[in-house]
């Protein structure tokens, strides 16, 4: 019982270490979330003016903005660690290692959960798609979409944190695992969004729930390696 | 010694002789599919190729959780040979399957087909696996990273195969199921005998590559500890 | 293209970039084995202390 409070009091701790820097300075919830939006603009003029065109392929693009963002999220927070050298300190701290991985996934998830409140309504608006009846399941999509991202780009991230061109190897390493995440959530969105016709949105989310428990289960038991060396 | 060792000069001329035999039983003595025609041919060496990068790849991240757990640098040698030498026979999977599906399906790329697209991804994952060997110059911290890149591609393949298939089941009638591209051969022992063939060819020349890759990365293992230990100034 | 003409591209294809493979992986055993520089030559740069 000891050992899981003490766990969790780490868990907060890195966290929130994380959570009052970025809070402080706003520059990665909002450079994060105008990034997103921006791409999501910029999908608009690569794909035309046609409305039914737009609004075929939003669940996509939503998801590609989504990812796209969220790679700017995960790499900043662990640049956090690098910066300083904090990083060395944090592995010198006597914690678990599941724990420091644990705190820098939950540190992660408020700020993708951001993006998903910006981008999903900019959605809606930018390519004429209706939210509104498909809110509750969008919602459970984005947060085990966002925690399934987490967990694969923190690790990621700490992998590639003291790496030659890290810029060019995180993208390169993480969008091939999370790619069964992409396609789930954008099948659940889609599915959602047409009114979930063949009840087929359950089924996806389980598949995004499954890929999260895996993914964390396996960042959690490998990301001490990376970070003890 | 600079050339390698008999049994594995052996190993490597017997490797090439059997892969030239079974390609030219492949390509002339088979008669031709009823329902592929030629195309079917490219099914030999295409399935040869598939088995042989599935299994490196499998071996890899048996090494990668070795390396992990006794850290003997042999298992860091023999996963970097598996994942280059299934790199290399998952290229061929795919080119094979590509020429082969161009005139049997009448596409080179069917993102319906889940063997297709996990095969791809599985390239993508152990590219970056090679790209962050490349890109790590200490070889301990090398072996350790490239190891965990190894374990956690290991675990998303099942999910995106099984995806992939599910995607597939919820949104697509069948069009690679169609019945004049299932393969018909007039000579089924014929066939079988030239798959089996190929089969065997490409089982020696997976062994040799595997060989002569992990001595390999055994010489430069040793040859960088012997760098990294002049440039500290300790005596080997 | 042909039939024939795909079936002839996949094995070009594959058969030679096996040969290939195998001629880089020989050619890079080969200048390992060969001899090393006399001593007082200037040794390789330890570039793993130029990473952090």
């Amino acid at each position: 019982m000891t050992e899981v409070t003490s766990d969790v009091r780490v868990i907060i701790a890195v966290a929130g270490k994380d959570w009052r820097g970025e809070l402080r300075s706003r520059q990665l919830p909002i450079g994060a979330a105008f990034f997103g939006a921006v791409t999501l603009f910029v999908f608009g003029f690569a794909l035309g003016p046609d409305r039914a065109a737009l609004a075929q392929a939003a669940p996509g693009l939503l998801w590609l903005a989504l990812i796209l963002a969220g790679m700017l999220v995960v790499s900043r927070l662990q640049q956090l660690e690098t910066d300083d050298g904090a990083g060395e300190q944090l592995a010198l701290y006597p914690a678990s290692r599941g724990a420091i991985y644990l705190g820098k996934v939950t540190a992660a998830l408020p700020f993708l959960l951001l993006l998903g409140a910006v981008l999903l309504p900019a959605t809606a608006v930018l390519y004429s798609v209706v939210i509104g009846p498909a809110l509750p399941a969008l919602v459970a999509t984005i947060v085990l979409g966002s925690f399934g991202f987490a967990a694969v780009g923190t690790f990621y991230a700490g992998l590639t944190a003291r790496m030659r061109a890290r810029e060019i190897l995180l993208p390169l390493l993480l969008l091939p695992v999370i790619a069964p995440l992409l396609l789930a959530a954008v099948r659940a969105t889609v599915a959602a969004l047409a009114g979930d016709p063949f009840s087929e949105v359950a089924s996806w989310l389980g598949l995004l729930a499954a890929f999260d428990l895996v993914m964390v289960a396996v960042g959690a038991a490998t990301y001490g390696t990376v970070l003890e060396e | 010694m600079n050339r390698a060792a008999l049994p594995v000069r052996l190993l490597g001329i017997a490797a090439v002789l059997t892969i030239g035999a079974a390609t030219w039983y492949g390509l002339f003595v088979v008669p031709p599919d009823l329902n592929q025609g030629d195309a079917q041919r490219i099914l030999y060496i295409h399935v040869a190729s598939a088995w042989h990068a599935f299994f490196s790849f499998g071996l890899a991240a048996a090494a990668s959780v070795g390396w992990l757990i006794w850290r003997n640098p042999r298992f860091d040698a023999a996963a970097l040979a598996f994942a280059e030498v299934g790199v290399l026979f998952t290229v061929s999977t795919i080119w094979a399957g590509m020429m082969w599906g161009k005139p049997v399906w009448g596409t080179y790329w069917q993102w319906e087909d889940p063997r297709l697209v996990t095969t791809a991804l599985l390239l993508a994952l152990y590219l970056g696996y090679l790209l962050v060997r490349r890109l790590t110059d200490d070889p301990v911290r090398r072996a350790t990273r490239a190891a965990a890149v190894a374990i956690i591609a290991a675990v998303d393949i099942p999910i995106v195969h099984f995806s992939v298939t599910w995607w597939r089941g919820l949104h697509q009638g069948p069009t690679f199921g169609n019945p004049e591209t299932i393969l018909n051969p007039p000579a089924p022992g014929a066939f079988v005998t030239a798959l089996l063939f190929m089969l065997f060819g490409v089982i020696l020349l997976w062994a040799w590559l595997i060989i002569r890759r992990y001595q390999l990365a055994r010489l430069e293992w040793i040859a960088e500890e012997a760098a990294q230990r002049a440039a500290v100034g300790v005596p080997a | 293209m042909t039939d024939a003409g795909f079936v002839i591209a996949a094995y070009v294809g594959i058969l030679g970039s096996w040969v290939a493979y195998a001629l880089w992986l020989s050619r890079r055993l080969a200048a390992r084995h060969a001899p090393p520089p006399p001593t007082g030559a200037p040794r390789p740069d330890n570039t793993s202390a130029a990473e952090e």
